[in-house]
């Protein structure tokens, strides 16, 4: 009975973990482009963590119904 | 030179400041257990995000982020990544434990641990663990709080008094208002430290380099692989990118084990509470990004600080702010020490007499008593805290990393309450205890870790292989008692 929003924030949190650690991040690994003045790799997290506050945005909505 | 005057000066109205804020809050709870520990589960949105954003922008965060930055460039980015990987499973675990709260009555994590495996004993080990690990982090933050006060007094107020101040009042607010005390004074600590991180992370690349590009191409010109994970390590080399993986794992694990912050499931007023504070939660770690960019300018700087760790206050005294503004700055830094360090002390007390006093005494102590009690041992963590600071010659990393590897050895017995029916009461005391000890001696012999791995996870480890195999020569408890507890977990208000 798992609802999708909840497979959804399962595989993003699998996903940022395999994405933020190594070895997969050997691939992504590299300073530029900068974006905003910072460097790739600040950016690469910041971006997860956004998804995050997606993914939790999604659950949200989804346990209000 | 700055005018040391002024900077304590704008400290000592920061600290009147807090006092106000946290005295006042106390009268917003009732003189009951409930009220002192778990506000009456009334905390709304607000509070809650500052309380569980506090416990990330902590002294580590303001001091040992910049000081990571600069000293091993991109591995302090594992910071910014452990925080959302902590939480995320919150989401779940938060809501149960405050279902079970609000029908059974807990105020801590321990105590929801020896209800369901229907054992006090499991409380007293939980308790004596959790205690354990937030001692060294309690420290952590007295220290922090020290360095930043003796730098922009250059020396004029050593490292014990400015800890000793800046303490005193902590531990007058957590006496008046508990928990009240703590969540309020957060609201204000938070607001605080966030303007001032966001104005100098942003300020004091423009002033030193022109800009946050310019400046990073300045440093990718010099030193590149400053800017890429996993950085380096303590001693300047390139860190082992098996660290910075297991740094992020032990602290995503731990994080939401920590028992100043788990239990504040019982402090918040409703679900939605809980899941609208998970959901904002992410942009205090979005907030990191300045104090980072804090420590990146000090990369190319031209004076040295004496240790990484005072890299900020170094740039703010050295870089010609007004003393204003450097007032500032430190009122933000105590502010960061502060608000974790309130949390600790009043959780480290509340678990040490809910938990661990009522467990071994066997005494039911009326509610009065109960909440002196817990007053008295507020005082005694923050004494006993302050000696660890004084006396420990670890770095705040170093002290951080030990507090970690405890607090997460309460993981399994956590996940093992919701998720495994087959979990007894002698496994999870045994686990707990196995795994801590094995921590601690590796903690004290390091060179004994298997490949650097770190001590925390190796305890983990054993662990959960000796909480399996004792829960499985043992009889759990009756299935009925784990139905309707589990029930009353799952079912939503």
């Amino acid at each position: 009975m798992k609802r999708p929003a909840t497979i959804v924030a399962f595989a993003y949190f699998i996903a940022m973990t395999i994405g933020c650690t190594f070895p997969f991040l050997g691939i992504v690994n590299r300073v530029r482009p900068f974006v905003l003045g910072l460097p790739f790799m600040m950016v690469w997290f910041a971006a997860w963590i956004l998804g995050a506050m997606a993914v939790f945005g999604l659950l949200y909505q989804a346990d209000r119904r | 030179m700055t005018d040391w005057r002024v900077v304590v000066g704008v400290v000592a109205v920061y600290l009147i400041i807090n006092l106000i804020v946290g005295l006042r809050a106390g009268s917003r709870s009732t003189d009951t257990v409930a009220g002192y520990v778990a506000g009456d589960r009334g905390f709304g949105t607000l509070v809650m995000y500052f309380v569980t954003g506090a416990s990330i922008y902590s002294a580590f965060a303001f001091l040992g982020g910049p000081g990571w930055a600069y000293s091993r460039g991109a591995a302090a980015f594992y910071i910014m990544v452990y925080g959302v990987l902590g939480i995320a499973p919150y989401w779940a675990l938060g809501q149960w434990a405050a279902r079970l709260g609000r029908r059974h009555g807990y105020v801590t994590q321990a105590s929801m641990l020896a209800h369901r495996f229907e054992n006090r004993n499991v409380a007293v080990v939980a308790g004596v663990v959790s205690v354990i690990a937030m001692i060294p982090y309690v420290a952590l933050q007295m220290q922090g709080a020290g360095i930043i006060l003796e730098h922009v007094t250059d020396g004029r107020i050593p490292r014990a008094l400015g800890a000793a101040i800046a303490y005193g009042v902590v531990l007058i607010y957590v006496w008046r208002s508990g928990v009240m005390g703590v969540g309020w004074t957060n609201v204000f600590q938070g607001v605080f430290m966030l303007v001032l991180a966001w104005t100098l992370g942003l300020y004091l690349p423009y002033r030193l380099y022109g800009g946050v590009g310019e400046m990073f191409a300045a440093i990718e010109a010099a030193r590149p692989e400053m800017l890429m994970p996993p950085g380096l390590d303590a001693s300047g080399a390139i860190w082992a990118p098996g660290a910075f993986t297991s740094a992020i794992l032990v602290s995503a694990l731990g994080f939401m084990m920590w028992p100043h912050l788990f239990m504040k499931a019982f402090a918040a007023k409703d679900d939605a509470t809980i899941r609208r504070t998970i959901l904002l939660f992410p942009t205090f770690q979005l907030f990191l990004i300045p104090l980072f960019l804090v420590g990146f300018a000090g990369v190319l700087y031209s004076s040295a600080p004496d240790s990484a760790d005072a890299i900020m206050p170094h740039i703010v005294l050295t870089s010609g702010l007004p003393a204003v503004v450097v007032g500032l700055f430190c009122a933000g830094g105590l502010a960061a020490s502060m608000s974790t360090g309130d949390a600790l002390v009043h959780g480290a007390a509340s678990i040490a007499v809910e938990d661990v006093y009522v467990g071994v005494t066997k005494r039911s102590l009326d509610q009065l008593q109960q909440r002196r009690l817990i007053r008295f041992l507020a005082l005694a963590v923050g004494i006993v805290g302050y000696i660890v600071a004084i006396v420990s010659e670890r770095s705040l990393v170093g002290l951080l990393l030990v507090a970690y590897g405890t607090v997460v050895q309460l993981a399994p017995s956590v996940y093992g309450a919701f998720l495994w029916r087959g979990a007894t009461a002698r496994g999870i005391i045994a686990g707990l205890l196995a795994g801590t000890s094995v921590t601690g001696l590796l903690v004290l012999q390091p060179s004994w870790r298997p490949y650097g791995i770190h001590e925390g996870l190796i305890g983990l480890t054993i662990n959960i292989v000796t909480l399996i195999v004792v829960s499985k020569l043992t009889t759990p408890p009756g299935a009925e008692h784990i139905d309707a507890w589990l029930a009353t977990a799952r079912k939503s208000d």
